[in-house]
C-alpha cells in the first residue's frame, strides 16, 4: 500500500526483464538504424558545406519542411494558400517524378514561389516543369569570386560574392536582380508572373553555412531575408530541398573523413552522433554477442568432461530459476480422522477373540485363587481344604468329579509353587484350559460363572 | 491467485527434464528445445488452471444435515457441494471432519471428486450415533491435477452441524425394573398413612374419622375402620462425575452410555410413578441439567441433559481431583437444583478411577444432610464381556482378574475412608440403583 492507502500494483522483475528482452528483439527485428550522414548542401548538414543555417534561420518565423521525397510531400500537402520552394546546390538531376510532384505543388497552392541557388543546372528541369523563363548554363564564370551587385523589385539592394557561379539566360520576361559588377553579367533573375515567382542564382554557395555563419554573413541573411518575405508575404509553407544530396551510411563516411577534402563537406557531430547511435543498437551488438557465445559454447562442447559438467551446471540453474518463486508443498493425503476408543482392555480383547488366549502358569495360579475366593466366600472353606470336596458333593458335584477336580487343582496349584517337581513337565497351556473347564461345572454348582456374562466378581472379591 | 496453489515434488522432475531437454538442444546434443519448452507451458497451463478451479473451489456453496438422533442408530451425514462458476473443478479430495470419538459405519471418511461446471456433489456417510451432543463437519478439501503436479491449499467448506443424540432405553433393563419395583402406578411405602389403596382394618380408636369405619365388620359386630396404604413420592437426582474415565470402554458400551441408559430406564420408570427426577452431569468445571422435575417433565429433561453432554469436555478434562468440578461448585449447584421439600436421593456414578480421585468431593457431598447420597462405583474394564464367546470370557476374566482385584480393593479403601460406594458390574447396575430407590420409598 503506498502513502494514503493508495494501492501500488509492483511489476515484477522478471516481467520488466522479459518486456525488455521482447524490445530488444523488436529493435532487433527492425533492422539497424538508417540515420545517414549527409554531404553537400543538405539541410541537416551542420558541416561548412551543409545548409542547416539557412533551415534553422527560416524555421523560426516558418513553416519549413526538408523535401526526402518530392511524392510524398505533395501527397501530404493540404489547404496550401502559398507554398515556397527552396533549391541549394542539388547533386543530381531531377528525375521525371520529382518534376511531376513540383508541378503538383503549383495546382494545388494558389501562389507558388521559388529560389534556386544552384551552379550546377541540376534545377534546370524544375525550372522547365514549372515553365519558368529562367535557365542555368551550369558554366563557371570565369572569374572565380563574380562579386555582383543586387538590386531587387522589393527594394534590397547590395553587393554579394559569389563562388564558382554559373551564368544564367533568360527567354522570357524575367529580370536580371544582380549581375557582375565587373562583367554586366547577370548572376540572379527574379520572375513574376502573379501566381507563380521566382528568385534563381547562379551560385548556391550565399545559401550554405560556411556563409551564413561567417563574420560577413549579414548582407547574405539580409538579403535572404528581404526575398523570402517578399516571395512568401506574411506566411507561406516552405519546402527546402533534402532528396538531392549524398546520404552515406557512416563506414562511409568515415572514409570520407580520410580525405581532407571530402572530409569537409561532412559534419563531425552528425557523423559521430550516427555512430554512438550505431553502436548501441542491438543489431549491432547482439548478433555478434550471441555468435560469440556460441562460438565460445560450441568450443567448450567439444572438451567432452568440460561440456558434460556445463550442461549439468546449467540444467541445474535452469531448473532453480524456473523453480525460484514455486511455492511447494509435499504431496499428502488430507488426513482423514483417526477414530479413537478409549478402551484400555479392548487390545486385549480383540487379541482373545483374534488368536485365542495363550494361557500360563500365572493364570492357573490366578484361577486357583478365584475359585479358591469364591468357595471361602460361599462356603467358608477354601480349596487347599479336604473339606472342599465334601462341600462341593453337598452343593450337587459328584463326589468323584468333586475329588478329581480337587486332586487335579492342587496337585498343579503345589507344582506351579514349586513345592514338588511332579510332574517333572507340565504344559501350562494344557492345564489351564482344563481347569477352567472343570472349574466352570464346580462354579455352576455354587450359583456362579466363569463363562457367562454376569460372572462371579462380586461372590470372589 | 499464486499463493493458493502449490507444486509438488512431481513438478520439480518435469522442470528438471525440460531444463535438460531445453539445455541439450543449446549445446546441439539433440533437438529437443521445443518439447522442453512444451513441457513447461503445458506446466504453466496446469497451474493456471488449478489456480481457476481454486478460486472456484473457495466460492462453492454447501449445504449440510444431519439426520438421526437415536443412539445406536445411524446419523446420516449429508454435503452438498455445488459449483457457481463454468470450470469444472478436478480433481477434488474431500474428507470430512467429525469427532474422533464417533465411529464411521458406512461410506468413507474422505474421497475424491469432479465437481462439474454449475454442478453438484453429493458427499454421504454415516456413523453410529452415541448419545450426547456432537459437531459433525465442514468438509475439508484440497484441489488435486490428474497427474499430481500442484496441490491447492487446504479449505474448509460448509458448517459445522450441530447433532443431539438422545439415548436408548434397554428392554432388558425396563424388565429388569419392573420386576424389582413392586408395583406400576402409585408408589407405595407398606406403610398405613394417607393413600387410596387399601392396606389393612383395625379396632376403632377415638378419634378416626367416622367415614372410615368398616361397615362390613360393624354388621358382624365389630367397630373397626379401614386403613390405606400411605403414598410416597421419591426424588431422585442422578449425579453423573463424568471424567474420562467414563469413556473407557468399547463403542457405545462405555459407562457414560451404559449409565445414560440405565439413567433413561429408571427416569421413565419413575416418571410413570409420578416421582421426581432429575440429572445432573458434571464435567470439567461444565455441568449439564440438575433440575428436578416431577413424571414425565422430569423424565424430558433427563433425556434433554443427557443429548445434550459434551464429549469434548470430558475429554479435555484434566488429571487432577478438583478437575472436573470443584466440591463448592458442586454443593452449590446441587442447593439450587434441587426443591426445598422432601429429601432427595442423590444417585451418585462414577468409576473406580474417578471415584478414587474424587473421595473428598464424595464425603462432602455425604456430609449434607438434606440429601440421601447412594455412590455407585462402576467396574469400567468389565464392560464389553458380552462381546466375548464363553471360553473366551473365562481367559478374560482370569487374564483381568488382578485389575478387578484392584478395583474392589479400593472400593473397600472408599468406605474405609467413610464414602458409602457400592460397586456395581455392567450387568447388575440398573438392578442395585432401582433396589436401592425402592428400599428408599419402603423407608419413606
Amino acid at each position: 500500500m503506498g502513502r494514503g492507502g493508495r494501492k501500488l500494483l509492483l511489476a515484477s522483475g522478471i516481467l520488466l526483464i522479459a518486456l525488455a528482452l521482447v524490445g530488444i528483439v523488436a529493435v532487433l527485428e527492425k533492422g539497424p538504424i538508417s540515420i545517414p550522414v549527409t554531404v553537400g548542401a543538405h539541410p541537416f548538414n551542420r558541416g561548412p558545406f551543409g545548409a542547416y543555417s539557412i533551415y534553422s534561420m527560416l524555421s523560426s518565423n516558418y513553416t519549413v519542411t526538408p523535401v526526402h521525397n518530392w511524392t510524398q510531400a505533395l501527397a501530404q500537402l493540404v489547404n496550401c494558400s502559398k507554398a515556397l520552394i527552396i533549391i541549394v546546390s542539388p547533386e543530381a538531376q531531377y528525375t521525371q517524378k520529382d518534376v511531376e510532384s513540383i508541378r503538383g505543388f503549383r495546382n494545388k497552392c494558389e501562389e507558388t514561389a521559388l529560389i534556386i541557388g544552384d551552379e550546377t543546372g541540376n534545377s534546370n528541369r524544375v525550372l522547365e516543369t514549372l515553365n519558368s523563363t529562367i535557365r542555368i548554363s551550369g558554366v563557371q564564370s570565369p572569374n572565380p569570386h563574380p562579386i555582383i551587385s543586387v538590386d531587387t523589385p522589393w527594394g534590397w539592394r547590395g553587393l554579394l560574392v559569389l563562388d564558382k557561379a554559373s551564368t544564367l539566360t533568360s527567354i522570357g520576361a524575367s529580370t536580371p536582380i544582380g549581375r557582375d559588377i565587373l562583367t554586366g553579367e547577370a548572376y540572379a533573375y527574379y520572375e513574376d508572373r502573379g501566381a507563380f515567382k521566382a528568385v534563381v542564382l547562379g551560385d548556391g554557395s550565399i545559401f550554405i553555412n560556411q556563409v551564413l555563419q561567417s563574420n560577413a554573413s549579414g548582407p547574405y541573411k539580409d538579403f535572404l531575408s528581404s526575398t523570402v518575405r517578399h516571395l512568401c508575404g506574411g506566411e507561406c509553407k516552405i519546402y527546402i530541398e533534402a532528396s538531392k544530396y549524398q546520404s552515406l551510411d557512416p563506414k562511409a563516411a568515415l572514409d570520407y573523413m580520410r580525405s581532407p577534402q571530402k572530409a569537409a563537406l561532412i559534419d563531425p557531430s552528425s557523423l559521430l552522433a550516427t555512430i554512438i547511435a550505431n553502436a548501441i543498437h542491438p543489431s549491432t551488438w547482439l548478433p555478434p554477442l550471441l555468435n560469440y557465445f556460441n562460438n565460445i559454447v560450441l568450443s567448450l562442447s567439444r572438451d567432452v568432461l568440460f561440456a558434460g559438467i556445463l550442461m549439468i551446471f546449467s540444467i541445474l540453474a535452469l531448473t532453480l530459476i524456473l523453480m525460484r518463486r514455486e511455492e511447494r508443498m509435499p504431496d499428502a493425503f488430507l488426513e482423514d480422522v483417526r477414530e479413537v476408543e478409549w478402551y484400555g482392555y479392548g487390545e486385549f480383547s480383540r487379541r482373545i477373540l483374534a488368536e485365542g488366549a495363550r494361557l500360563s502358569k500365572r493364570d492357573f495360579l490366578t484361577l486357583y485363587t478365584m475359585v479358591d475366593g469364591v468357595l471361602k466366600s460361599l462356603t467358608g472353606v477354601g480349596l487347599d481344604s479336604e473339606d472342599a470336596v465334601r462341600v462341593l458333593e453337598s452343593r450337587g458335584v459328584e463326589r468323584a468329579k468333586a475329588r478329581e477336580y480337587w486332586g487335579f487343582m492342587n496337585k498343579y496349584y503345589r507344582r506351579a509353587l514349586g513345592k514338588t517337581l511332579w510332574p517333572p513337565i507340565v504344559f501350562w497351556g494344557r492345564v489351564s484350559r482344563k481347569s477352567i473347564g472343570l472349574s466352570e461345572n464346580v462354579l455352576k454348582a455354587l450359583g456362579v460363572s466363569l463363562m457367562e456374562v454376569k460372572g462371579l466378581e462380586e461372590k470372589a472379591l | 491467485m499464486s499463493e493458493s496453489v502449490a507444486s509438488t515434488g512431481r513438478v520439480a522432475a518435469v522442470v528438471l527434464l525440460a531444463a535438460t531437454l531445453i539445455v541439450l538442444d543449446v549445446f546441439g546434443a539433440a533437438d529437443s528445445g521445443v518439447l522442453g519448452l512444451a513441457l513447461i507451458g503445458f506446466l504453466a497451463a496446469l497451474r493456471a488452471y488449478n489456480a481457476v478451479a481454486q478460486a472456484s473451489l473457495s466460492t462453492c456453496r454447501v449445504d449440510a444435515s444431519v439426520e438421526g438422533s437415536i443412539e445406536g442408530k445411524p446419523l446420516t451425514v449429508e454435503y452438498n457441494v455445488c459449483n457457481n462458476s463454468w470450470i469444472p473443478i478436478a480433481l477434488v479430495e474431500v474428507s470430512l471432519v467429525y469427532p474422533s470419538y464417533l465411529k464411521l459405519t458406512r461410506g468413507s471418511p474422505g474421497g475424491l471428486a469432479i465437481i462439474p461446471p454449475r454442478g453438484c456433489i453429493n458427499y454421504r456417510t454415516e456413523l453410529l450415533a452415541r448419545v450426547g451432543r456432537h459437531k459433525i463437519g465442514p468438509l475439508k478439501v484440497v484441489l488435486r491435477d490428474l497427474l499430481g503436479f500442484y496441490r491447492g491449499l487446504e479449505l474448509t467448506l460448509g458448517d459445522a452441524v450441530e447433532v443431539r443424540v438422545k439415548p436408548r432405553e434397554g428392554e432388558s433393563l425396563r424388565k429388569v425394573l419392573l420386576e424389582i419395583s413392586r408395583s406400576v402406578g402409585l408408589s407405595r411405602a407398606k406403610r398405613p398413612g394417607e393413600g387410596s389403596e387399601f392396606y389393612a382394618t383395625r379396632d376403632y380408636k377415638p378419634g378416626d374419622e367416622v367415614r372410615r369405619v368398616y361397615w362390613k365388620a360393624l354388621a358382624k359386630g365389630r367397630l373397626a375402620v379401614k386403613e390405606f396404604e400411605r403414598e410416597s413420592t421419591l426424588h431422585t437426582l442422578f449425579l453423573v462425575l463424568a471424567d474420562k474415565s467414563m469413556l473407557y470402554g468399547p463403542y457405545l458400551n462405555t459407562p457414560l452410555e451404559h449409565i445414560a441408559r440405565i439413567t433413561v430406564t429408571i427416569a421413565r420408570h419413575l416418571a410413570s410413578k409420578g416421582d421426581y427426577v432429575g440429572l445432573l452431569v458434571v464435567s470439567n468445571g461444565k455441568t449439564w441439567g440438575g433440575k428436578l422435575g416431577r413424571g414425565w417433565k422430569g423424565y424430558r429433561m433427563v433425556v434433554d441433559t443427557l443429548s445434550n453432554i459434551d464429549y469434548e469436555s470430558i475429554i479435555g478434562s484434566a488429571e487432577s481431583p478438583e478437575s472436573i468440578i470443584s466440591s463448592e461448585q458442586l454443593v452449590m449447584k446441587l442447593l439450587a437444583s434441587t426443591p426445598s421439600r422432601g429429601k432427595v436421593n442423590v444417585i451418585l456414578v462414577n468409576t473406580v478411577e474417578g471415584a478414587a480421585k474424587h473421595s473428598r468431593q464424595f464425603r462432602k457431598l455425604q456430609s449434607l444432610k438434606i440429601y440421601t447420597f447412594h455412590s455407585f462405583i462402576i467396574i469400567p474394564h468389565l464392560y464389553g464381556i458380552e462381546k466375548l464367546g464363553a471360553f473366551e470370557r473365562a481367559v478374560y476374566r482370569i487374564k483381568t482378574y488382578e485389575d478387578t482385584r484392584k478395583a474392589y480393593d479400593k472400593i473397600k479403601e472408599l468406605r474405609k475412608e467413610g464414602v458409602k460406594a457400592i460397586p456395581v458390574t455392567p450387568w447388575d447396575a440398573a438392578a442395585k440403583i432401582v433396589s436401592k430407590l425402592e428400599t428408599v420409598r419402603g423407608l419413606a
